[in-house]
């Protein structure tokens, strides 16, 4: 008994040393990609640092027109609108074809969605400019049906992966058709869905680089500028930015799937 | 409480259910049973609305169900099917609690009620209310089907061949769980089945269909004894006196005892305190409890196996209470207790061992 508790007490420590070394895994873990992509962002001389041993030729290490959270700002704000108009579209397009009124349209709406995505976004972009204007407007454009498809295959399938038995208790119950959506379907397709929504918004944002062709900004600026002066260095920071950039949303959004998850 | 008055439904020119008339009184089992594909379940979604009659009109408590909102009348009528459809997403107590949130009851008065539902289920609430459906077994997960059924109080239950993907033991407990429960709540009970035993367990009437067609709606016993037409005479099957036994009760059959005098028979040469009952006088065995009724062992040659002791032996019972039938047990095991243990009576006794009476093998062949 007498040596039981010191043992014990000892290896209570261990556990909550256990814990701290966990929370700092933890720490690492999670902060180590944000931290990095704020870093090359706002620290222009680390580009320097690390291009100069490797680029010896080139003088201009740093794409210097626009600074890189600019360019970010840009970028975030195409795939936020072309993203959020994809979602809100193609989840009502889901929820509408998969209706008792609105079955017969599924293949159409299918058909029409697998366009919108085989069709070049360059294309919709060049067809897009006469109507609309130079800059973010036919970027969005571009962007946004390129990004439906997923949101829409994915709506459709979660929805129609709910069990008929489920849908028909449900009724029985004595559930509104809102509430059979709301309250069953919705929540039991969430994570197929979820899955559509970051295939979407993932291509958007590497997609959204073409923006720069017709002077839209973002992270594409310091591609197209690279391949204009043939200057390797600004496509890596583009790229290397719009990558990390991606990386980084999608896990945002698979948080915030669980999140939903365990509420629910 | 729910009639249907010649109700007709079609499904793309081919007839479902024909011409069907029928009168479900309150507080009443009544099995909807018939081959697949007879139209017994479509006859049952008719009476919530899950499907639209093409003809003929239903009421519910005396209202026409078409001039109530399906919603509505649904959330009245508690609804159990087969699959059971308990929502993964949600926990035990949520899923019971679903029709009573619709009803806008308050979150604690919903969670009261569906832990009393537990309860009556013989589920701890302290255990099951957080689990999941996938947490459940089968038995589990259809006691709280049927529990969420019955969350809002309805008058009438809709069950769909309820017990149906059970296996055979826990189908029988749930059977007469359900059946206990039943007869303390009192609602009026549609069932929908295939399995004639259920039918006759649980149903207070029985609604034979056939092509669509009610083909005999009466209560089990008459069913069994007297039915219509050589197809129910089929569909009961050639053991039908049988299952006609076990909607019989001991009690029905049961002889009343007198106490014999002392110095009647059996000879008071192994006078054993105590008393000793029996039919009549000079019946063949003689039944000994103590001073205060619990049965003791009996006297006679009762045993009909050569060896065995003479008559007016004396035979002391181990387990007086296992040896006896219940009041309330049924004829059908009554029956087969008799057949096992080549007796022609058993002692009928109450819970604490107490004489009741006697059930003779003679009686019930005459049943």
């Amino acid at each position: 008994m007498a040596d039981g508790v010191p043992s014990s007490t000892s290896g209570l420590m261990a556990a909550s040393g256990d814990a701290g070394r966990l929370r700092l895994v933890a720490v690492i873990r999670h902060g180590l990609l944000p931290g990095l992509f704020l870093l090359l962002v706002f620290w222009t001389g680390l580009w320097a640092k690390v291009f100069e041993p490797l680029f010896p030729e080139i003088n201009q290490l740093i794409y210097s027109r626009t600074p890189f959270w600019k360019l970010v700002l840009q970028h975030l704000e195409m795939v936020a609108a072309a993203g959020l108009a994809a979602c809100v579209i193609g989840v009502g397009l889901g929820i509408g074809v998969t209706r008792r009124s609105g079955r017969e349209f599924l293949p159409m709406v299918n058909s029409l969605v697998s366009i919108g995505q085989t069709f070049p976004p360059v294309a919709v972009l060049a067809l897009a400019v006469p109507a609309v204007g130079f800059g973010a407007k036919p970027t969005i454009v571009a962007l946004f049906l390129y990004g439906i498809l997923p949101i829409v295959r994915n709506t459709v399938a979660g929805l129609e992966s709910v069990p008929e038995h489920l849908k028909d208790s449900a009724r029985g119950m004595g559930m509104t058709d809102l509430q059979v959506l709301a309250l069953l379907e919705l929540p039991l397709a969430w994570p197929i869905l979820m899955a559509g929504v970051r295939t979407s918004i993932i291509i958007t944002i590497g997609t959204a680089t073409i923006g720069a062709t017709v002077g839209a900004g973002g992270l594409g600026a310091p591609i197209i500028a690279g391949l204009n002066s043939e200057n390797p260095v600004f496509i890596l920071q583009g790229a290397i930015l719009a990558g990390l950039f991606a990386v980084l949303v999608d896990r945002l959004l698979e948080r915030l799937e669980g999140c939903f998850n365990g509420s629910a | 409480m729910i009639s249907l008055e010649n109700v007709h439904k079609e499904f793309a020119g081919q007839p479902a259910v024909r011409d069907v008339t029928l009168e479900v009184a309150r507080g009443e089992i009544c099995c909807l049973i018939g081959p697949s594909g007879c139209g017994k379940t479509t006859s049952l979604k008719m009476m919530n609305r899950m499907i639209e009659p093409s003809g003929g009109r239903i009421r519910v408590d005396g209202h026409d169900i078409r001039g109530m909102k399906p919603h509505l009348l649904r959330r009245k009528i508690g609804y159990v099917i087969q699959s059971i459809g308990l929502f993964p997403h949600m926990t035990v107590l949520e899923n019971i609690c679903i029709v009573p949130r619709l009803l806008k009851w308050s979150m604690d008065r919903a969670r009261r009620r569906g832990q009393e539902l537990l309860e009556l289920f013989d589920l701890q609430p302290d255990v099951f209310s957080d689990k999941y459906p996938h947490e459940l077994s089968g038995g589990q997960a259809q006691r709280i089907g049927v529990a969420r059924a019955l969350a809002a109080d309805p008058e009438i239950l809709l069950m769909d061949e309820p017990f149906g993907a059970l296996d055979p033991l826990t189908r029988s407990n749930l059977q007469v769980q359900f059946g206990s429960i039943q007869a303390e709540l009192g609602k009026t009970v549609i069932l929908v089945t295939h399995d004639v035993d259920e039918a006759v367990l649980l149903g207070s009437r029985i609604a034979l269909m056939d092509d669509g067609r009610l083909v005999q709606a009466d209560p089990p016993e008459r069913m069994l004894s007297s039915p219509r037409n050589d197809f129910v005479r089929r569909f009961f099957g050639t053991d039908r006196a049988l299952k006609r036994l076990s909607r019989l009760l001991v009690r029905d059959l049961m002889r009343h005892l007198t106490e014999l005098p002392d110095g009647g028979q059996p000879d008071q040469r192994h006078g054993k305190p105590g008393r000793r009952y029996a039919v009549e006088e000079h019946s063949e065995i003689v039944w000994q409890t103590d001073s205060s009724g619990l049965l003791q062992g009996y006297w006679g040659g009762c045993v009909l196996e050569p060896g065995q002791p003479s008559p007016s032996s004396y035979v002391p019972l181990d387990e007086p209470s296992a040896y006896g039938i219940s009041l309330s047990a049924d004829l059908r095991t009554a029956l087969t207790r008799l057949l096992e243990e080549r007796l022609p009576c058993l002692p009928v006794v109450q819970g604490d061992g107490c004489l009741n009476g006697e059930i003779r093998l003679k009686d019930i062949l005459r049943a």
